[in-house]
């Protein structure tokens, strides 16, 4: 049974590319998508089944047994301090306020630093934590409590030495925009376990986006399905998804049907994947309406628990923004990408140096995430997710003279060599601390890791070897890490 | 009559001897002596051997064959250009073969004869085809005459690659034989004693040192491979030695090459055996040395250093389908029921998971059962947050297979715990998080033997339940919430330094 304005819509679609298909021909020629034109009656999920086979974000099986089924990404936008959180380095306190050696800047290049600056001493005080004994600072203390489910690599480097392009080096693999990030790849490999949400969800917090903007989520060219979906923690949780006023569901329902049965038709003339993508999310659309309110409204927890994230409901903020990945992450959703903006801390400004604003972000990141850990794991959600922390790139062992003089806070320069990060469950080795820099913090001596072999071993833990993800694109195979990266087994478990 | 050949007589006589001539010459130089030699490039040369040597033992016996059947006083173009081709490719193969040799340290009883029987074959094929303008007769004892030295050649090569499958395997049932116990007291070297020693009369020998020498070294110094020349199956071999000198000289460990290379530093080149296989340990060193000494064994030394068989566990896995029909019907459970199913593996061999996210809220007990007909298939089963009771236990139960089960934010408790554990006999991995569940149910959860972990946070669970629960199952991790206290650090900075520092939280206060 159709409606009239549907036929006339349909009719229209077919007017304007001057096809006159009888309806008999027209449904003898239906595919899979068509298909759906037969069926009048709503499956569970509200679209057809046949539409729903269709859907490009289907989960699928991985290339091989995985330890990990999803991944939250928690990246601290403006790359925060090695040496003030995870790399502790006492013969820095030696060289603390003198000029800096020659091989610190003979030959090198920096963001902000000009001639030869001083050295600055690590800030805050180190201590061993857990039965592992990872070292950390004073300024992390719940992270301290959760140190023997960590996998800290403190070896880790990049090639770039600015905000964007290193951010767009960590997660799409390159410095320049435009290739698929890796949650568009892990959706791409694996598809989305829950119809109603989408498969990759992008949280931000911190009162800024990220500097390299959406790119950060982009499915490049993959198709778009596979893109980010940027979510909210306070008012409308997707923007533009709601029904505008006075179009209830049904109105709703029987206007995307109609649609859909145009764009099927497109597809079977011009079988442009796009179109299916389309078609998905609309679909997708409609039933995020009415299952991500319920998704993404933290209110639903107990005191204790928004307590303990140190979460704010009704706020935008970090730790909302954990406990909103805790809750996409037992629903299915299966990358989940959190930017947390305000980490540069140069010194050349009070809220953006490494005493009483880093400290407040420290806080502010700390709990919420020693939080999400301890939540995922009494969950038992801890053993096939993969929680990973970390900035684009990290900072110098020198104090940053931009001025040409010392700034007036303590404060470090953008540092490609070396930097931490940790990396939480899916198979990772818990309470291992892998990889060590030199006395001062300046390169990596031992456990190297590029961006390129994490996301190589990241890859591997979701089931997938990184050099067989690929995509044909402009008549090349293109993957995530291009042509390099090496998947780290001595951390995996 | 004859057809005019483009090259003239001498011509072609010096192209098909040239090569040949060539080939002993490398022969002579590249002489296989069991060592490995130079460049990475050269030893894959080397294995491509046994891939060439197929053309010429199918080229060179095709020729005679067409002849007969042809019996032309003239070779036919195809004869002509096979019996070409047959000798490129068998001079070609001699050429890898000799770097086969030379670079991959081959070396192994008839060695020389296999080469020098190829090079040989190599010199009949050129000559079967500087012979191509002859008479028929000519042409095919030529060729035949290249294709039996050619089988000699190919039957000693062959039987040093494929020996062992043609021969019967002895080495399996001299395999049981490592489980024999030592008995109490010493093992009294008897080889130095007696004037002619053999395997027999030497108990130590016998029951110790031959199945460590076959166990650790046999693989590069035995049957397959005699690297360095030097073979340690035998006694006779081992007093022999290789191209260094006798690998066992009883009484005289300094001279005994055996000995004086594996007690060298492990970080030496020439330490044995070399850093990628398995070190010897340090009582299977001390064995060889006493032995070599021919000084009586402590037999609880010589129990340590007994090569012990390799114990597989096996352990009981589910199985599954493999390969399992994705059928319409399975599609049309999924699509209705609200959850989606994804092998674990493209073979499908891991079973599946089944994730009822979609379902949400609306996934109770009856959904649950209408799963069923799937239930064997599934080793993963996330239920969280489903509004599933008790009773969704039982149907639980007909998931024989599931190794992970997800039921945190359920509504299942001590009486559903109970049933699991008794019922799911492959689960691994269980999560009770956030559920009524109490001590009770909790105990009853420890009598199960596959779990090995186990998620209780949130839940009426006591300390000590979890006491009693590690006491009884100790092999499973039993995870419950961590009390996040903490100290909240000064917001300020407490410097470190010595030197007067930055008035910084001075300045931030503004």
């Amino acid at each position: 049974m159709q409606r009239p304005d549907e036929m006339s819509l349909l009719r229209e679609a077919e007017l304007a590319r001057v096809r006159l298909n009888t309806r008999r021909e027209f449904l003898s020629n239906s595919g899979l998508c068509l298909g759906a034109m037969a069926l009048s009656t709503m499956g569970l999920q509200g679209a057809p089944a046949s539409l729903r086979r269709a859907n490009p974000l289907l989960p699928r099986p991985p290339a091989f047994a995985a330890q990990a089924k999803r991944v939250i990404y928690l990246h601290m936008c403006g790359a925060p301090s090695q040496l003030e959180l995870f790399d502790n380095k006492p013969e820095l306190h030696k060289l603390h306020g003198k000029p800096a050696p020659d091989s610190f800047i003979a030959g090198k290049k920096f963001a902000f630093i000009k001639g030869r600056p001083n050295v600055l001493g690590p800030v805050y005080p180190f201590a061993k934590h857990g039965q592992s004994g990872i070292e950390m600072t004073d300024r992390i203390p719940h992270l301290a409590q959760v140190a023997d489910e960590l996998c800290v690599l403190r070896g880790m480097w990049t090639e770039q030495f600015n905000h964007a392009p290193a951010q767009l080096m960590a997660h799409t693999g390159t410095q320049i925009a435009g290739r698929p990030s890796l949650g568009a790849w892990t959706a791409y490999g694996l598809g989305s376990e829950n119809d109603n949400l989408p498969g990759y969800v992008v949280l931000l917090s911190g009162n800024n986006n990220p500097d390299a903007g959406k790119q950060l989520w982009s499915a490049g060219f993959l198709p778009s399905v596979f893109q980010g979906v940027l979510c909210r923690s306070a008012g409308e949780p997707i923007l533009f998804s709601n029904s505008p006023k006075g179009t209830d569901t049904d109105i709703r329902r029987a206007a995307l049907d109609a649609l859909n049965r145009i764009n099927a038709k497109e597809y079977e003339v011009a079988g442009d994947p796009e179109t299916l993508t389309r078609i998905a999310q609309y679909e997708l659309a409609f039933r995020m309406q009415m299952a991500a309110p319920d998704a993404m409204d933290i209110a639903k927890e107990t005191p204790a628990t928004i307590a303990m994230y140190g979460a704010t409901p009704g706020k935008e903020s970090f730790a909302n923004n954990c406990l909103l990945a805790r809750r996409l992450a037992e629903r299915g959703v299966r990358y989940i990408q959190l930017f947390d903006w305000g980490w540069d801390s140069h010194g050349d400004g009070a809220g953006s140096e490494l005493g009483k604003s880093f400290t407040a972000k420290c806080l502010a990141m700390d709990k919420a995430v020693a939080a999400l850990i301890s939540d995922l794991r009494q969950r038992g959600l801890l053993e096939d997710t993969l929680v990973v922390w970390g900035g684009e790139f990290g900072r110098t062992p020198m104090w940053e003279n931009r001025s040409g003089a010392t700034n007036k806070f303590y404060g470090r320069d953008h540092h490609p060599n070396a930097f931490s990060m940790f990396v939480a469950g899916g198979g990772f080795k818990a309470g291992l601390t892998y990889g060590e820099t030199d006395e001062f913090g300046y390169d990596v001596v031992s456990g190297k890791t590029h961006v390129h072999d994490l996301q190589a071993t990241l890859l591997h833990q979701l089931g997938f070897d990184h050099e067989k993800l690929t995509y044909r694109f402009q008549g090349r195979d293109f993957r995530l890490t291009d042509v390099s990266g090496r998947v780290i087994k001595d951390i995996l478990a | 009559m004859h057809e005019q050949h483009p090259l003239t007589k001498y011509a072609r006589l010096w192209l098909a001897l040239g090569p040949n001539l060539a080939l002993v010459a490398l022969a002579y130089f590249l002489a296989p002596s069991g060592e490995d030699y130079g460049p990475a490039l050269l030893s894959i040369a080397g294995h491509q051997h046994f891939i060439v040597l197929h053309f010429p033992v199918a080229i060179l016996m095709l020729i005679p064959f067409f002849e007969i059947w042809d019996r032309h006083h003239e070779a036919s173009l195809m004869i002509r250009r096979m019996s070409m081709l047959g000798a490129i490719s068998i001079w070609a193969t001699c050429v890898f073969g000799i770097f086969q040799g030379y670079y991959n340290g081959a070396d192994y009883s008839n060695l020389e004869t296999h080469l020098w029987f190829g090079v040989a074959a190599s010199f009949l094929a050129s000559a079967a085809w500087l012979v191509i303008f002859q008479s028929w007769r000519v042409r095919v004892i030529a060729q035949i005459s290249a294709v039996v030295v050619m089988i000699i050649a190919a039957h000693i090569g062959g039987e040093k690659v494929h020996g062992d499958i043609l021969k019967p395997n002895k080495e399996s049932t001299k395999e049981a034989s490592n489980q024999t116990a030592v008995p109490s007291g010493f093992l009294i070297p008897s080889a130095y004693a007696a004037e002619t020693p053999s395997n027999a009369t030497d108990r130590a020998y016998v029951e110790v040192i031959e199945p460590l020498l076959r166990a650790h070294c046999a693989k590069c110094h035995g049957e397959k491979k005699v690297k360095g020349k030097l073979r340690v199956d035998s006694l006779a071999a081992l007093k022999k030695g290789g191209s260094e000198g006798p690998a066992v000289v009883f009484g005289d460990p300094t001279h005994s090459h055996l000995l004086q290379r594996i007690l060298l530093d492990p970080k030496d080149d020439d330490h044995m055996p070399p850093k990628a296989e398995e070190p010897l340990t340090e009582s299977q060193r001390r064995v060889l040395q006493l032995w070599i000494e021919q000084k009586p064994i402590p037999t609880d030394l010589a129990a340590a250093a007994l090569v012990k068989p390799k114990t597989v566990v096996v352990k009981k896995v589910p199985t599954f389908a493999p390969n399992h029909e994705f059928t319409a019907a399975v599609e049309t459970i999924a699509d209705k029921l609200g959850v989606a199913i994804t092998p674990l593996t493209k073979d499908q061999l891991a079973g599946w998971r089944v994730a009822a996210h979609t379902a949400g809220a609306k996934f109770t007990n009856i959904q649950l059962s209408e799963l069923t007909p799937l239930a064997l298939q599934v080793a993963e089963l996330d239920l969280a947050h489903a509004p599933l009771t008790d009773a969704a236990a039982k149907v639980l139960a007909n998931f024989g297979n599931l190794r992970v089960l997800n039921l945190a934010d359920t509504q299942l408790s001590d009486n559903a715990a109970a049933l699991l554990a008794t019922e799911l006999s492959f689960l691994e991995n269980l999560s009770f998080a956030n559920t009524p569940l109490t001590d009770k149910g909790l105990l009853a959860l420890a009598e199960s033997k596959s779990l090995r972990a186990l998620y209780v946070g949130g839940t009426k669970v006591t300390p000590q339940g979890l006491n009693s629960f590690r006491k009884k199952n100790p092999t499973c991790r039993l995870v419950h919430e961590i009390l996040l206290e903490a100290k909240v650090p000064s917001p300020g900075i407490e410097p470190p330094f010595k030197e007067k520092p930055m008035p910084v939280a001075e300045k931030a206060k503004k």
